[in-house]
């Protein structure tokens, strides 16, 4: 596992950050820093507030207080700016169920305005590393679940981004899906890409993370490496599913106040 | 192909996976650059899709039931726009009369339609998620959006306004170009109702959230209408093809008369076709300005505020999830213990079905609206000059009776097209749960066939009922139209249930896109066949009962006349039975197929 990046500039800077939905305070005083490069675990139980801080950095939801800066802008006050070097891919992406797999990365490449022939180009060779090539022209409502989810990776690959945010990437992937997906990770690492992951899946936190987060009732309760968050749990020898149930046993979903 | 150069698993040709961020000289190219159609595009495509998925026989069909009810549409008119022309003196009045009220009333409930409908394609659609995460500029969006809720609340209208406007130009004689002008002004007549529409749920989603907003709104429409439609009942429009009623002919034509009715869109697009038509209209550059630059002004105000609030409603709309919502009928109360009577997976999917019928404005709106039809039925009846009726001939109103079966099973095909066709794709995917279930389809049809059927036969019951009671028919012929009512009710909530299992739709967004689509029309014409078909075998049989024999000498009869008679009623009956007992048989067959086919 690569080390943490410490020293260099954060890709993705979160200052104070909260969520307040009605009485219920979804996330609280998040404060994080991730470098370029840096493959980026978002752990935590279900309601935790993974989703609505991720949605917060792609412009989706607006925080009730705190900053977001990606890249050095603003996401309040510049989001065009960091739209365009960032690609989203929610936990339940949307996909239009009538078009075509090269169809719908047309469309994904209209919103970026990238070149027509750029994006058949680059899109069948997406859709060839994802093994989607054979059924690009079928529409994607026969697509299973996994084929779904490259078919909303490989589109939000096209226009390069420097940031990639991934909500549960992992999940309805077969074991081959999942490791090339694991090895394009990498790769993007490896090239300068930040990627941030929330995910479920403590294997692939442990394996292919640089860095974990673990959050729960929306506070930030542990941030390191793996090494370092079993040093915290004083488990040395534990995994990281014990780490994470010690660091979150009885806790709650949210913090209703 | 390029070589593969990254990882493993990594193409190679993708040099974003293979060149250091720090060394990339060149941005992915960008194309030209692409208005708001880029956004529409998927929808046009998906539109192409569908039409190349189908079948070619139901292409043709589907085009063939269009063009039809377009040109019954267009006869009728043309035929009502003929008489109108007869009246002496006033017909051409009336007939602009009838144009302006037209275009008044259909512009009041399009801005309805659009505060609904942009609601969704503003706020609710799932593909908001994916377009506000890209850097597209904002004003691409507003069109698109702007054109989609245009389309789907107004396309309907706008057909419906045309076929009309082409009646008028023929009953005009209007030269040639007005059938090629003639779309152009009802563009910014419903772009005026677009923008109202867009604008107000802006506001209101500005200040509500926008779930309660929508329901509320549907609530407020589904009144709106009704009293609309009770207004129009009222003024009693009939008179006016009464001009004796009126104490002279200057009183007669001051009622035709609105002025406020000038100061709306709708009388500025009047002009415009009138003019379009060759008529000679005071005033028509100055509508015609009002139109057009009319519904400019309201265009760019509406993408003003949207520019404006738009984004930040809509993200308050992201945080205006169910979370905590309660149910808005924890216990079915009396229902409930009349239901501990039934079987327990009968009880359990018709608890299902209330509660969510129950917590469902758009289903509600939808029932209300049903009522204010069943309503403004009786109170035409009710209008009827019955006394006069029966001086014409004394078994008149036992006649009318007998057409009156006709109409009541046209309302009911209506309900059972808003509510038993939907029916099985209401369970959306929770469909394969029933499937996997002990619960035989057979059965489960069965619930809801019963389900429907017993609101219907209501409905039914209450409208012949009440109509032959004002109508003050003979009681054979009473106990007959309640016979019929039966087992028309019977027939098509059986077919509700067939059709809308093999056209099911389990991704249907909301419970009223489901009538809508193709299998909605094929289910109505089929239904209409049935009616038709079984009024025509009881026709003879009225036909002796009425002018041969008359009620009193039907015993009279020959062998062969009774045999016909009984044989007719027989068959009427046997066909009633058949289309109760086989399509719920064959909907179990179709989605037991269906479902291990994968179709």
């Amino acid at each position: 596992m690569a080390e943490p990046r410490s020293g260099a500039d954060p890709v993705i800077a979160i200052k104070g950050l909260s969520k307040r939905y009605g009485k219920t305070l979804a996330v609280s005083e998040l404060n994080l820093d991730v470098p370029r490069g840096e493959l980026f675990g978002f752990l935590g139980p279900n309601g935790a507030g993974k989703t609505t801080t991720i949605k917060i950095l792609n412009g989706l939801l607006t925080p009730t207080s705190g900053q977001v800066l990606m890249k050095g802008f603003d996401i309040q006050k510049d989001p065009v700016s960091v739209k365009k070097i960032t690609g989203y891919v929610a936990d339940r992406p949307f996909l239009y169920d009538k078009l075509t797999g090269i169809e719908f990365m047309h469309f994904m490449g209209g919103l970026y305005g990238l070149d027509k022939s750029y994006v058949q180009r680059e899109g069948q060779q997406y859709l060839e590393m994802f093994d989607l090539l054979a059924v690009a022209d079928e529409l994607i409502e026969g697509y299973s679940h996994g084929m779904k989810q490259k078919l909303v990776i490989s589109s939000v690959l096209l226009h390069k981004p420097e940031i990639f945010v991934v909500d549960e990437p992992m999940v309805g992937l077969d074991p081959k899906s999942a490791r090339t997906l694991k090895d394009l990770f990498r790769s993007l690492c490896k090239k300068g890409v930040t990627v941030f992951l929330s995910t479920h899946t403590l294997a692939i936190a442990e394996t292919l993370c640089d860095r974990v987060g673990i959050i729960q009732a929306g506070r930030l309760r542990a941030l390191g490496s793996v090494d370092d968050l079993r040093r915290m749990s004083e488990s040395p020898s534990g995994d990281l599913e014990d780490i994470f149930l010690k660091l979150t046993e009885g806790t709650d979903e949210v913090v209703p106040e | 192909m390029l070589a593969r150069r990254a990882g493993p698993a990594v193409a190679g040709g993708l040099w974003y996976l293979c060149q250091p961020m720090s060394e990339r000289e060149d941005l992915p190219p960008q194309g030209r650059p692409q208005g708001a159609l880029m956004l529409l595009r998927p929808k046009l495509q998906i539109a192409r899709n569908f039409v190349l998925s189908q079948d070619w026989k139901s292409v043709v069909l589907f085009a063939a039931i269009a063009l039809a009810v377009a040109f019954c549409l267009y006869y009728g008119a043309f035929r009502l726009l003929t008489r109108i022309d007869g009246v002496t003196i006033i017909g051409p009045l009336l007939k602009r009369y009838l144009l302006s009220m037209t275009l008044f009333s259909l512009l009041l409930m399009l801005v309805f339609s659009n505060v609904i409908a942009s609601l969704s394609t503003f706020y609710g659609s799932d593909e908001l998620d994916v377009i506000f995460a890209s850097p597209v500029a904002y004003w691409k969006v507003f069109i698109a959006k702007y054109v989609e809720t245009t389309f789907i609340s107004s396309w309907m209208v706008f057909s419906m306004l045309l076929t009309l406007s082409l009646a008028y130009g023929r009953t005009y004689q209007s030269p040639g170009y007005f059938y090629l002008v003639c779309w152009v002004p009802l563009v910014p007549y419903c772009m005026f109702s677009a923008s109202a529409g867009i604008c107000i749920s802006l506001l209101l989603a500005r200040v509500l959230p926008v779930h309660q907003t929508r329901n509320m709104l549907r609530f407020l429409g589904a009144i709106a209408i009704g009293l609309l439609v009770l207004f129009l009942r009222m003024l009693r429009p009939e008179q006016l093809m009464r001009p004796e009623k009126f104490k002279s002919f200057t009183n007669f034509l001051l009622s035709l008369h609105n002025p406020r009715i000038e100061y709306f869109p709708s009388a500025w697009t009047a002009n415009a076709l009138l003019e379009a038509m060759g008529l000679d209209i005071s005033r028509v550059w100055v509508d015609s300005l009002k139109l057009f630059g009319g519904a400019l002004v309201t265009f760019l105000f509406t993408w003003w505020l949207a520019s404006k609030v738009h984004f930040e409603g809509w993200l308050k709309f992201q945080e205006s999830g169910e979370r905590g919502r309660k149910g808005g009928l924890q216990s079915l109360g009396i229902i409930e213990r009349l239901l501990a009577r039934l079987p327990v997976e009968s009880r359990a999917l018709v608890e299902k079905d209330i509660k969510v019928f129950v917590r469902s404005p758009v289903l509600w709106t939808q029932f209300l609206l049903m009522l204010v039809i069943v309503a403004i039925y009786i109170y035409n009846v009710y209008l009827l000059p019955l006394s006069e009726l029966g001086y014409i001939h004394p078994l008149f109103p036992d006649l009318l009776c007998f057409l009156n079966i006709g109409f009541v099973a046209f309302i009911i095909v209506a309900c059972a097209l808003r509510f038993g066709y939907p029916a099985v794709s209401m369970e959306g995917t929770v469909f394969y749960r029933i499937h996997a279930s002990p619960l035989a389809l057979e059965r489960y049809l069965r619930i809801k066939f019963w389900m429907n059927f017993v609101p219907l036969l209501a409905i039914a019951l209450v409208l012949v009922v009440v109509s032959n009671g004002l109508l003050g028919v003979r009681s054979a012929i009473f106990w007959l139209s309640l016979a019929d009512a039966v087992i028309v009710t019977l027939a098509v909530s059986a077919m509700a249930i067939g059709f809308g299992s093999y056209y099911r739709n389990f991704k249907a967004e909301n419970f009223a896109q489901i009538p809508s689509g193709f299998g909605g029309m094929v289910f109505m014409v089929a239904c209409m066949a049935f009616v038709v078909v079984f009024l025509c075998l009881q026709a003879y049989p009225m036909y002796v009962y009425f002018y041969v024999f008359g009620p009193f000498l039907i015993w009279r009869a020959g062998a062969l006349q009774t045999a016909a008679l009984i044989g007719s009623l027989v068959l009427s009956v046997a066909l009633g039975v058949f289309l109760w007992i086989w399509p719920l048989k064959k909907s179990a067959q179709i989605l037991r197929y269906l479902e291990e086919t994968g179709g």
